[in-house]
This record gives C-alpha cells, sequence and structure tokens, in this order.
C-alpha cells in the first residue's frame, strides 16, 4: 500500500474529500486503509461472494478516485457515503433473474425454517454493536424483518411484501418507520 | 395537492430507496425529487447513517485488493492515451450524423467498415460454446465466484477498458479464444423498457455480441479473437436490436 503518513492518518473526511478532488493517490490509499474493510464486509455479507465482494470494493473505490465529486462532506462522512455506494452496486450485481431465484428459496427456506441469522448477529462490529442491538430491539419483529430482507438480502421492497405476504405499502411503511426508530433510539444512545 | 401527494408518495419510498430497495424507475423518481426537496434529502442521509451502522461490521480486506485497485487507476491513465483517438473520433462523427445517428453507421464512417446483420455466427463461437455454457451455467446458478473466476484466473486472460463520456467505464476480461465477461461497470442502470448491448467490430463488420441487461452485472460473451478490432456499447430497448440505431456509451479499441 502507498506509504500513509502519520498527518494523513488524521485528516477528517472533508480534506481528505478535497485531496482526493485533487489527485491525491494517497489521500485515496488513506480512505482505503480506513473504510475497505467496512465496505468488504458488506459486500460479502450481502453477496455472499468473496470475488463478487473482491471486485464491488475495487470498485467504490476507484469511482471514488473517478468522481470524487459525488461525496458531499456535508451531507454525511465518507464511511456512509461509501457503504452506500457499496450497498447499492452489490445488490445490483446480485440482483439478476437467475440469482434472484436462488436466493429467494434460500430465504424462504430460512424463514420458514425460523433459522438463519437474525438481524443482531449480522451486526457485529463489537464498538457499535451494543448500541445498535438496543435500538434493534425498540423496533416490532416485523420491521426487522423487512429492513433485514432489504438491507442484507439486497431484496427489492416488493420482494420482501411476497417473502412475508404482506402489503407493498405496509412493508414500504415498515422500512422506513423501522430506520427512523432506529435513528431516533441510536441518537438518544449516543452512537 | 397534486404536487402535495406526490411529495408524500415520494417520502413513503425514502426508506427503501436508502436501503437499495426500490426498482429502477422508482429510484429516478426518487433522486429527481431529491434535487428540490432539502427535507426528504436530510431523512435519506439519516437513513444511511442508520444503514452503516448496521453495517458496522469490519473484515480484512485480502492483501492484494489495494494493489488491485492502483492497477485499475493505473488502467484509466492507458486508456486515457490510448483510446482519446477512437473515441474522440466517435463523438464528432456522432455530431456529424445527427439524424443518421446508427453506431454501425458512425463506425463504418469513421473508419470505414461495412455493417452486416446479427447471425453470421461463425465456426468459432460454435467450438467455444462450451465453455460458454459452463460460464452461463455459473451466471445462471447464481455463482459469481466461479464464472469470474475461471476466466479472471486465467494467466492468457486480458483486460480491456471500455471508456465513455462522463468517466464510463466498463472492464472486460478475454481470454485467448474470444470468451470474455464484463466485470464491472459505472454504467448507469436503465429502466426496465432498455438493455445495453456489446457489439464487436471484426473484419469490417459490426456485430451483436450479445445483451448486457438494464444494470449490468457480470455477463459472459463470445467474440472471434483474431478478428476483433474494437468494442463497443449502446443502450438499446429490451430485447436488442440488429442493427444499432444509437449512439456508443463506450467504445474499445486496440493501439490503432
Amino acid at each position: 500500500m502507498t506509504l500513509t503518513t502519520d498527518r494523513l492518518a488524521t485528516t477528517d473526511d472533508h480534506e481528505l474529500g478535497a485531496m482526493v478532488r485533487a489527485g491525491r493517490r494517497d489521500a485515496l490509499a488513506e480512505a482505503f486503509r480506513r473504510h475497505s474493510g467496512s465496505v468488504f464486509a458488506l459486500a460479502l455479507k450481502v453477496a455472499r461472494d468473496r470475488v463478487l465482494a473482491e471486485e464491488v470494493t475495487q470498485e467504490v473505490f476507484v469511482r471514488f478516485w473517478r468522481r470524487p465529486d459525488a461525496y458531499d462532506p456535508d451531507r454525511g462522512p465518507l464511511r456512509s457515503f461509501l457503504l452506500s455506494h457499496a450497498h447499492g452496486r452489490t445488490v445490483d450485481l446480485i440482483r439478476s433473474e437467475a440469482a434472484r431465484r436462488t436466493r429467494e428459496e434460500r430465504d424462504v427456506a430460512r424463514l420458514t425454517a425460523g433459522s438463519g441469522p437474525s438481524i443482531e448477529e449480522e451486526v457485529m462490529d463489537m464498538e457499535t454493536a451494543g448500541h445498535v442491538q438496543r435500538a434493534l430491539e425498540t423496533l416490532a419483529p416485523q420491521e426487522r424483518d423487512a429492513i433485514r430482507l432489504a438491507y442484507f438480502g439486497g431484496h427489492s421492497y416488493r420482494e420482501v411484501a411476497a417473502l412475508l405476504d404482506a402489503p407493498e405499502g405496509t412493508v414500504k411503511s415498515r422500512i422506513r418507520s423501522g430506520l427512523r426508530k432506529l435513528g431516533a433510539e441510536l441518537r438518544d444512545l449516543g452512537a | 395537492m397534486i404536487r402535495q401527494m406526490r411529495h408524500e408518495d415520494i417520502r413513503s419510498l425514502l426508506g427503501a430507496y436508502a436501503l437499495d430497495a426500490v426498482d429502477a424507475s422508482e429510484r429516478a423518481e426518487v433522486e429527481a425529487h431529491l434535487e428540490t426537496c432539502a427535507d426528504c434529502r436530510r431523512e435519506v442521509d439519516d437513513h444511511l447513517a442508520v444503514a452503516s451502522m448496521l453495517a458496522s461490521a469490519d473484515d480484512a480486506t485480502p492483501d492484494d485488493l489495494w494493489t488491485r485497485v492502483e492497477r485499475r487507476l493505473d488502467l484509466d491513465g492507458e486508456a486515457e492515451t490510448a483510446e482519446v483517438v477512437p473515441i474522440s473520433l466517435l463523438r464528432r462523427a456522432r455530431a456529424a450524423a445527427i439524424g443518421v445517428g446508427a453506431v454501425a453507421a458512425l463506425l463504418a464512417l469513421v473508419v470505414g467498415f461495412q455493417t452486416v446483420r446479427i447471425g453470421s455466427l461463425d465456426a468459432d463461437l460454435v467450438a467455444a460454446e462450451g465453455r460458454l455454457d459452463r460460464l452461463e451455467g455459473a451466471l445462471a446458478a447464481g455463482d459469481y465466484g466461479s464464472l469470474a473466476r475461471t476466466v479472471s484466473a486465467d494467466p492468457s486472460a486480458d483486460t480491456m477498458l471500455l471508456a465513455g463520456d462522463q468517466g464510463i467505464a466498463v472492464t472486460i476480461v478475454m481470454l485467448p479464444d474470444g470468451t470474455g465477461v464484463l466485470v464491472s461497470s459505472s454504467l448507469v442502470p436503465l429502466d426496465a423498457e432498455r438493455t445495453y448491448q456489446l457489439w464487436a467490430v471484426q473484419d469490417g463488420a459490426v456485430i451483436s455480441a450479445g445483451l448486457l441487461g438494464a444494470n449490468p452485472g457480470f455477463v459472459p460473451f463470445h467474440v472471434d479473437p483474431s478478428r476483433l478490432d474494437g468494442l463497443v456499447i449502446t443502450a438499446e430497448r429490451a430485447g436488442g436490436v440488429p442493427v444499432s440505431e444509437q449512439p456508443a456509451v463506450a467504445a474499445w479499441f486496440p493501439d490503432a
């Protein structure tokens, strides 16, 4: 990896973004050092395929390099921006007809058997897992299921509705209300 | 009143949008709305922040991943020097051919090629069908790992970067026998009524090399490598067309 200086290691997102815009590859290397682990973990969790996750991770940072203006530091942290792109791209890649069939069969089997990782188990980072788990406990089970299937399962809300045998409008509401509750809880918990 | 309902319809989609759980047309509508609505933008940003906390697990990335990113950035640099000429020629020809507009015709104008219709599949393609079947089998099974590994792991495979306007880049990996896989792209997703289509320029002809879908992931295809003079991607109606009337979205040509 490109040498990371001490100064770069303490640079905030605003400045790091500006340096990438200025064509500083060492700044991109620093962004990669900080965030590639969570980008890769998310892509791997959603795609359940290492090669695909590696591909997505590369693409996220290559795109950040090519289109650094897409990141607006005033709208949120760099990590959130990179993860959002990683998630979108992973979902795009896995959402082919064939892959969807396979995943739906698998998720139906899981729902039926009541097994498979819960959303709490999907969240593993020790620092924030406690906060996130406490926040998740405040959600209705239907809200948790809808968010888990959409975010980690990579399903559209219509697919989630079919999987949960619930009306599409209800699923849309559950996802939105669940995310809003989580946001409020996490703010209260100081996460 | 109508405007208000529209706003509320979009609002109800914001959670699903933040989790990438909407379809392409809904995504486009939400994004158009976000351009003008600060309240909704704030809500989406909040949802994205929450989602990024759900994804808080960290995983060790493979050791060579940064090296691979750097290699791709270097490839960009090469593309800028190697492909500037044909791409700029295409753009100029596109401007000159408004009203005619066929990428096939453009290529004919630019490099003197003659267009032919789809269906001139040759013996090489048939010979490679076994391999393609295996790749397609992997694709049908949703086994992207196997698909990408088969081609990418082959030391004789070539990487080609198709470049287009506004930073569009499409990476294709191809074996010497002409079996290729689109492995990554920054193509903007199309709506369900349209598809990207790949064209091979070979021996003075522009031949469809297959449909890439509205939002290309890994897509296998085959071309005759001994006669490959270029690769071009266009956006077409769903189902594809035998002869394109669209401008090139991205293109690759070997060193002129």
